[in-house]
């Protein structure tokens, strides 16, 4: 009679003897300036006896990309998940995750997840201009500070309104300088951009922006 | 068939399943409570507020921010409301900041509650020293509720 | 008879006592699995994911070794009810249980296994009242 414990064990099927095992289910990423895309392997094997299905692959959101070859990998076969965040408007510490699903909602699923930090090469300090019609057109100060981590360096600010003045002092070439951001006059409201360009990464270099608004 | 037995089956099935509660009570209160693993039991995501909330306040004052892709946007958005989400960020925000006044309250808002783009604009906003910037609980699909219209299947 | 009913009490009471432990050292998931289908705010979530996966260990082990079964396979019963009329909601309502950003995972809201699967085990949970019912009748008519 001790047979007929075993016979649940085809009952709960594909279940059990099932295993995928994550060479890392955790990567943490550091980017550099430029960079548009990361992209992140995540390898498994099935440990298990039986065939495993991956029904889904879900992200958390629609910056992450999951990609898969093919959905049924034997006993022994070994797949990867292709993950790809886009990088494009972001900046700091972020954290995604990646749901793994096999089909069966009474077991508990994978989450794999995917730290990245992209650091500025260039802080902005502030990153908005805003003076009030009707005051006094006073001169505000634009503070530029490269990372000394990466090799970028400020090649040029320049602002896209002839209202404006810009004055350039430089505390340290390239990588340290202090702009005064003065409006010629505060009769109307008015909006102007400043770009700050950078000479890195050679092949596409980065700029960076600056909001003067007269409101 | 001989009632009394029915009748003290059927309660029976009643007192097992209590006993059954309250023996899981214990472990379920120590995972709640106690376990290093427990789940907080608030997931307030930062500058919330409630469709409600934002009507009371007054109409003029109140920026919609749309983070949903543009797509989504061009099919149909709350009225007033300006595009931003982080790929079209640096053609997108001086749009945003022309529409801006100092004191006006930004209300960003995406699909719905499990999405989270709203939040990750709120928070780029707010970086970029935008101060009274709020995430709309719910999303689009609460506005759509609220206006008494159903989210297409493809939304 | 006595066979398949053993066979079908254990099958079930395994089935959802190992649903039950794998479900104890990870709530957040479960947590966040049962926010999905939004149909409680979030610390009714969390008070679900605390008490759930207890129920269905505890349950599921009474099953199997024949302790105050019809209060076990009540909780068993009630509890696939209620996964099978979440299912069927979430799936009535189009509910995008993905990221809700790109339409990319529209069509696939992943609903329909599950409740294959889940409608085998009411079936399963149904047999099992079944034969009790008739086991009891023989016994009071036999009293």
């Amino acid at each position: 009679m001790r047979w007929t414990l075993l016979l649940p064990l085809l009952l709960t099927g594909s279940a059990l003897g099932a295993d995928l095992h994550w060479d890392t289910e955790t990567q943490s990423f550091e980017t550099k300036p430029g960079d548009q895309e990361l992209v992140a392997h995540y390898r498994f094997t099935n440990t298990g006896s039986t065939p495993v299905t991956i029904d889904q692959v879900k992200t958390s959101c629609g910056c992450t990309t999951a990609e898969l070859t093919k959905k049924t990998y034997g006993p022994g076969e070994s797949g990867e998940i292709v993950v790809r965040f886009n990088l494009e408007g972001r900046s700091g510490a972020t954290e995604k995750s990646i749901v793994v699903t096999t089909g069966d909602p009474q077991k508990s699923n994978t989450y794999l997840h995917l730290k990245v930090n992209i650091p500025e090469a260039v802080h902005l300090e502030p990153t908005i201009l805003l003076w009030r019609v009707g005051d006094q057109p006073e001169t505000k100060d634009l503070h530029i500070t490269v990372d000394p981590r990466f090799p970028t360096k400020v090649t040029d600010v320049e602002s896209d309104s002839s209202d404006i003045k810009v004055e350039i002092q430089t505390v340290k070439p390239g990588q340290d300088l202090n702009v005064k951001v003065t409006p010629k006059n505060l009769s109307q409201p008015e909006g102007a951009t400043l770009v700050i360009r950078t000479d890195y990464p050679t092949e596409n270099p980065q700029s960076f922006y600056a909001y003067i608004r007269i409101k | 068939m001989s009632l009394p037995a029915v009748a003290l089956a059927k309660e029976g099935w009643l007192r097992q399943a209590a006993f059954i509660f309250l023996l899981a009570l214990v472990p379920a209160a120590w995972s709640a409570f106690f376990s290093p693993v427990r789940v907080s039991w608030t997931r307030v995501v930062q500058g919330e507020v409630s469709l409600a909330v934002v009507r009371s306040w007054n109409p003029k004052e109140v920026l919609w921010v749309d983070a949903r892709p543009t797509a989504e946007f061009d099919a149909d958005h709350i009225p007033d409301a300006v595009s931003l989400n982080l790929e079209g960020w640096n053609q997108r925000f001086p749009q945003f900041l022309d529409r801006w006044q100092p004191g006006v309250k930004t209300v960003v808002y995406c699909s719905s509650t499990s999405c989270n783009l709203s939040a990750e604009v709120a928070d780029r906003l707010r970086h970029s020293s935008i101060n009274q910037v709020y995430v709309l609980s719910g999303g689009w699909e609460a506005w759509l509720k609220d206006s008494g219209r159903e989210p297409t299947k493809s939304q | 008879m006595i066979w398949i009913e053993r066979l079908i009490r254990i099958a079930l009471g395994l089935t959802f006592a190992i649903a039950g432990a794998l479900k104890i050292p990870d709530p957040q998931s479960f947590a966040e699995s049962i926010d999905r289908f939004q149909l409680v705010p979030w610390p009714g979530a969390v008070a679900m994911s605390s008490l759930l996966p207890w129920l269905e260990l505890i349950a599921g082990g009474c099953l199997i070794f024949g302790w105050w079964k019809k209060g076990a396979l009540s909780w068993i019963t009630w509890l696939l009810a209620l996964f099978w009329a979440a299912l069927v909601i979430a799936a009535a309502r189009g509910l995008n249980v993905e990221c809700g950003c790109f339409g990319r995972f529209a069509g696939e809201t992943g609903t329909l296994v599950p409740l294959v699967r889940d409608t085998g085990l009411l079936l399963a949970a149904g047999a099992l009242w079944w034969l009790w019912s008739r086991s009891d009748k023989s016994r009071n008519t036999n009293s």
